[in-house]
């Protein structure tokens, strides 16, 4: 590979792990916030990208078809919360698990329903539709420079959130407490209402933007959703900047780790196995920083 | 009086698994000998959930594992014999065991259930994108193992009665052998853990090394389950170590009842029935085995074994 | 033999402090908590630490268990440098405690929790094909602490089900299962009404003898009730340490109870 290989690839991985970021950070705050492990996070994300392909279809506009899509998630969030999350607060991992477990099958076999079982793909919008020349025969996408923008843009307004709000003073504290959220004075049930509904708004966001660069296809929810877990063991939980970190670590690694055969010693070991270089990573923080990188110690 | 019931209850339940090939069609011997499997698979996960309260998402990584080592281990020509066979699984996936354990097991709560599901997903992956077992097709168990007693007694795996009859016995030893554990001075260190990890840590416990003790004899025993499974279908895939056999596994344990004996045996017989059921009323059964999912978590969570029958006298 | 007798170990005991800390500091991400706190207890004394809220009395007590490191300072147990060892080692090596929050096992039965912390004395614990029963010292052990706290009739209760000042009981009884030499009690009074008070103390009164306790404790009248050394705590300093009467008429004392008489 010559540097501006390598320089595609990096600004490849860079916005590969900010999209990490957007589905990693609803989760940590979710838990964060209402201390709840909510493993249907992937779902959104995948609900996201067939709304996406859907939407796109019937509105023909791209940014018209966004909004509607973010509104409809956040709706759905909404409604989620009401049937089912508000009653997880008080009960343990194991339940939490299993109802969010329920939810993944109920929208696997809806998608399957409603969108069948194929894989489809969305266009570029036509305004960011085109390269950028870096050298005479290399050039890189403007729609992927546009999604990192993005991703860095909502990622500032979550660290301004998290440092410069009361609320951001318990995501920050990792640990999610009903007594210091009542003594703060706010109404718990909205609050939770909300934040659910971001996340869930958030992953559907980031399954609609992804959509016109990768595929849209079945799989796409739980192949995120374990990636966003290894971004938040490596981050850490409570820690928006441990999840930032972790997450552009891990875009770097899976997206280098499937150009680059691994080499070791010369002898190239299986190269299907660099799909699994993330979850070296992952082993690593697990044997020398239980906690994650940026995480409290427990 | 409400004990007697319920040992009438079981003995005749007992009596009917024992007399079931005898009238059973071919297609419920097998189912049956499908939920007996799961059984041991399930209980094993118990002995995790229920009894140790590590709440994992990557179990059937030793599942499926162990049916793999089945696979890659079964040589082309003549037949293995079976303990040998079983052995080998048992102890492989022991060995993987200790190494996923020792990594999650440095691991609490929310963060223990996240990396044991990447761990098993890796595994997923390890097998589906490799060409070393087959990769996305899985692999053919070459030849069945051959159960011989010497020359004087001999069960044959392919027939269904057999091999029901054999994933009986087993999956009684099984229940056996974790109720053994369950009252052992081991077991009542996994009780402390389960209930009060952090007293349990201060009375003078190393509490890691039992929670890494009682997942490898955890991952021996689904070693087990997923090697009788392999034989059963003669055939090994990536599935086999997904984490929808793990999520499937943890909601026959809640559905049972976690942290009894019986739990499991109760959960997974009941799941796999009811979504026998649903298969047949529409091929998006997916979607009423989620609703059901969802509505006993919310309203059961303590499981069947929650009902007074079959509580043990108070 | 029984095995919680464990006399014959005792009388080799060297006389002098049981337990000891020297210097003893604990910094949290820049706040001090502990600031070089020295102290010690020998057998058959009670010390006992008191002072305001945040004085560091928890934090010195999360040291001495084990529970904290300590950023500077040395933890000296029975004549044997321990500083740095976890909270596991610690009980091992004869330091038992109780909690300010009760910290016991609520689903289980009296006899059971007692049965777990017994058992971790005994080299057994790895065990897995055999039951209980083929140990039945375990058991006994546990029957002879409750024997002791005078819990007999709770025995097969759940811990869940009983009062607020027997669950304090069952704290206590957990420690003493673990035949520790040294014994730290945080709090043991906690959330007890005026009866279970005095229970409390005459329990204390009762089984002194055997370990050298160190006390944290706010109400005044077990301390002076029990204590033979008392030590007072402010923003994680050590402002006096005495016997209980020299303490009480100290001034610095006085003002740092903001004028309140101590013995009030």
């Amino acid at each position: 590979m010559d540097a501006f290989a390598i320089f595609i690839q990096a600004m490849n991985g860079i916005q590969y792990g900010l999209l990490l970021f957007l589905v990693a950070s609803g989760l940590t705050l979710i838990f964060g916030i209402m201390g709840v492990i909510n493993i249907a996070h992937g779902s959104f994300y995948m609900i996201g990208a067939y709304l996406a392909w859907s939407l796109m279809g019937w509105l023909e506009n791209f940014w018209f078809g966004l909004f509607v899509g973010v509104a409809a998630a956040f709706l759905l969030g909404l409604v989620l919360e009401w049937m089912f999350i508000r009653f997880l607060y008080d009960r343990d991992h194991l339940q939490q698990v299993l109802v969010t477990y329920g939810l993944i099958l109920i929208f696997s076999e809806l998608r399957s329903v409603i969108w069948g079982d194929d894989v489809h793909s969305v266009a570029i919008p036509a305004l960011l539709d085109g390269s950028i020349q870096l050298t005479e025969n290399l050039a890189y996408p403007i729609y992927r420079l546009w999604l990192s923008g993005v991703c860095v843009v909502i990622a500032i307004l979550m660290y301004f959130g998290i440092q410069h709000t009361r609320l951001g003073m318990m995501i920050r504290a990792g640990e999610s407490d009903r007594e210091m959220t009542k003594a703060l004075g706010i109404n718990i049930g909205l609050v939770y209402r909300f934040i659910f509904a971001l996340g869930v708004s958030l992953a559907a966001f980031s399954g609609m933007i992804s959509a016109p660069i990768s595929s849209v296809f079945p799989g796409m929810g739980s192949q995120v959703l374990i990636v966003s877990f290894v971004v938040v063991v490596i981050g850490g939980l409570g820690s928006i900047k441990g999840a930032m970190v972790a997450a552009l670590l891990v875009g770097l690694i899976d997206t280098f780790g499937k150009v680059m055969s691994l080499d070791i010693f010369g002898i190239n070991i299986f190269p299907e196995m660099a799909g699994m270089s993330i979850f070296a990573l992952m082993a690593l923080i697990l044997i020398f920083r239980p906690q994650g990188i940026f995480g409290k110690e427990y | 009086m409400r004990a007697i019931l319920r040992k009438l209850f079981f003995g005749l339940i007992f009596l009917a698994l024992l007399l079931l090939p005898f009238w059973g069609d071919r297609f419920y011997i097998q189912f049956a000998s499908k939920i007996l499997i799961m059984i041991v698979f399930v209980s094993s996960l118990n002995l995790l959930v229920g009894f140790t309260g590590l709440v994992s998402l990557g179990h059937a990584a030793f599942f499926g594992f162990s049916g793999y080592v089945l696979a890659l281990l079964s040589p082309v020509d003549s037949a293995m014999n079976f303990f040998v066979a079983l052995l080998a699984s048992i102890l492989c996936t022991g060995v993987l065991g200790v190494i996923f354990g020792a990594l999650v097991l440095r691991t609490k709560g929310i963060f223990f259930i996240m990396s044991t599901l990447a761990l098993g997903e890796m595994l997923f992956y390890f097998l589906h994108d490799t060409d070393l077992a087959g990769g996305s097709d899985g692999m053919y168990i070459n030849s069945r193992p051959d159960v011989s007693f010497f020359d004087w007694w001999q069960l044959d795996l392919a027939n269904v009665v057999h091999f029901y009859y054999l994933a009986l016995i087993t999956a009684v030893i099984v229940l056996i052998v974790i109720r053994a554990i369950i009252h052992s001075p081991f077991g009542r260190v996994l009780a402390g853990i389960c209930v009060n990890e952090h007293r349990t840590k201060a009375l003078g416990y190393n509490t890691y090394k039992f929670k890494l003790v009682c997942f490898v004899i955890a991952s021996m025993i689904a070693a087990v389950s997923g090697f009788l499974s392999a034989v059963q279908f003669g055939v090994v895939n990536p599935e086999m170590v997904g984490w929808h056999v793990s999520g499937h596994a943890l909601m026959m344990v809640i559905l049972g009842g976690k942290g009894a004996i019986l739990g499991p045996v109760i959960g997974t017989t009941t799941l796999m029935l009811v979504e026998e059921g649903f298969q047949m009323v529409t091929k998006h059964w997916q979607l009423l085995t989620g609703v059901a999912i969802v509505l006993v978590a919310l309203f059961f969570p303590h499981g069947l074994v929650g009902f007074k029958f079959f509580k043990k006298g108070s | 033999m029984d095995w919680l007798d464990l006399s014959f170990l005792k009388k080799d005991l060297k006389v002098g402090a049981l337990i000891e800390a020297r210097g003893l500091t604990k910094k949290f991400s820049g706040l001090t908590a502990v600031s070089k706190v020295s102290l010690s207890c020998e057998r058959g004394h009670i010390h006992a630490v008191i002072g305001p809220n945040g004085a560091g009395k928890s934090t010195l007590m999360n040291l001495l268990s084990g529970e904290l490191r300590p950023t500077e300072g040395k933890i000296v147990v029975d004549g044997v440098d321990v500083t740095g060892y976890g909270s596991t080692k610690m009980s091992l090596l004869g330091v038992g405690r109780s909690y300010q929050r009760t910290n016991i096992y609520p689903s289980l039965s009296v006899l059971e929790n007692c049965n777990i912390a017994v058992q971790s004395r005994l080299d057994m614990s790895m065990q897995f094909m055999r039951s209980v029963n083929a140990y039945p010292d375990v058991e006994s052990g546990s029957r002879r602490v409750i024997e002791r706290l005078q819990l007999d009739s709770l025995s097969y209760k759940k811990a869940s089900e009983l009062s607020h000042g027997e669950q304090r009981q069952i704290e206590i009884a957990l420690a003493l299962a673990t035949d520790p030499k040294v014994l730290l009690l945080d709090e043991p009074l906690a959330g007890m009404g005026a009866e279970e008070s005095l229970n409390m103390i005459a329990l204390l009164q009762r089984i002194r003898s055997d370990f050298a306790v160190i006390l944290v404790e706010h109400d005044m009248d077990a301390v002076f009730a029990l204590a033979d050394t008392l030590t007072v705590m402010q923003n994680g300093e050590i402002i006096e340490s005495d016997k209980p009467a020299v303490v009480r008429s100290s001034p610095r004392v006085q003002e740092a109870y903001l004028g309140t008489s101590i013995d009030a």
